[in-house]
């Protein structure tokens, strides 16, 4: 098992968490946590591991942070 | 020196020198400014920016793609920093929901196309810009005075849009500044040619965004507008830029701003045209 800090930002906030550390099966992935936090894939945004830029597929380790942000587009 | 030594001098002094040289009012700012003076309406601009700073201003190009929540305050910001060639594209006219946010949007102007409106304001806040008002997509017109712009600013208000200005942009080797909102919630990053990172916010398909259901705030598109127009301004006098490497998230609401560090981003060696 490993640690991980999910921090969600913006509208994904509400009706779940600010910042929350979960224990994650080896080898999970980005995509595992959004999946599991039921947030539509058409609403994901950027997401950062780390504070580096990341992708859905991107797999995460032990004691990582991963910041997952909704898409903005209005002008 | 401080800047009650600095020979400062009048818009109305300004036209009557440069009548008199026969050159137009911008030129003789440009001079003044090379001689250590500074237009008065420009004197609270200098420490924070040089005079030769204020003097490249004033010589520069910036085109704005988009006059809504946030590119009517980029403009306003360029206008009243002194840059001297501002062109806007804008399609649209004022309606009824721009009021809550859009500036210079009011009941008398509702119907009335929105570069126009951008021109008359500018005209009174200062003259001596010369803005070119696009009424069209600035997809309509790439070729031009598009690429004579130093720096695009992206403040367009739909995300596929967006993405072909950043592929105009890494094509044609410009900066670009990218601003979007919804609701209390912005985001903000400079895009050097070879910065793909664009794609990364957005992926490859025509999404919209949390505007949809959330709108937008008035303060959050200013506050987003305002600081695309600081990145403009540090473009233009070569300043640095964290916003090079790093996405800025703006959450109003928490009041909470981070900065993220991109990847893919391959800019290093990228040659850029005000880099001049």
């Amino acid at each position: 098992m490993m640690l991980i800090k999910v921090k969600l930002f913006a509208t994904f906030r509400k009706n779940r968490f600010k910042e929350k550390d979960m224990e994650l099966a080896e080898g999970a992935s980005v995509e595992w946590v959004i999946d599991f936090l039921k947030i539509p894939r058409k609403e994901l945004g950027v997401v950062f591991i780390n504070g580096l830029s990341a992708s859905p597929e991107s797999v995460l380790k032990d004691g990582d942070t991963l910041s997952i942000f909704p898409m903005v587009g209005g002008g | 020196m401080s800047r009650e030594d600095i020979k400062q001098i009048t818009w109305q002094d300004i036209k009557s020198l440069a009548a008199a040289e026969g050159i137009n009012p911008q030129e003789m700012e440009k001079n003044l400014l090379k001689e250590g003076g500074v237009p008065l309406r420009y004197i609270r601009n200098i420490e924070a920016i040089s005079q030769e700073e204020q003097r490249i201003l004033v010589d520069a190009a910036v085109g704005v793609c988009g006059c809504g929540g946030l590119g009517l305050y980029v403009i306003n910001h360029l206008a009243r920093m002194g840059v001297g060639h501002i062109t806007v594209w804008d399609p649209d006219v004022f309606s009824e929901s721009n009021l809550n946010r859009q500036l210079w949007s009011s009941f008398a102007n509702l119907g009335q196309s929105k570069v126009e409106v951008c021109r008359k304001f500018i005209a009174e806040i200062n003259p001596a810009v010369k803005i070119t008002a696009q009424q069209f997509y600035w997809e309509e017109n790439v070729k031009d005075i598009f690429l004579k712009q130093q720096v695009i600013v992206d403040a367009l208000d739909n995300i596929p849009s967006r993405l072909r200005l950043a592929d105009v942009c890494a094509r044609e080797k410009i900066p670009l500044v990218h601003g979007a909102v919804g609701g209390w919630y912005g985001q903000l990053t400079v895009i050097m040619p070879g910065d793909n990172s664009l794609r990364s916010l957005y992926g490859e398909a025509s999404r919209e965004g949390i505007e949809k259901e959330m709108g937008t705030l008035p303060f959050t598109a200013a506050a987003v507008g305002s600081m695309q127009a600081a990145e403009v301004i540090k473009l233009l006098t070569g300043r640095d830029s964290a916003l090079i490497d790093e996405i800025c998230m703006i959450d109003m609401l928490d009041l909470n701003i981070e900065r993220f560090k991109k990847c893919n981003n391959d800019v290093t060696n990228a040659q850029y045209k005000c880099d001049k």
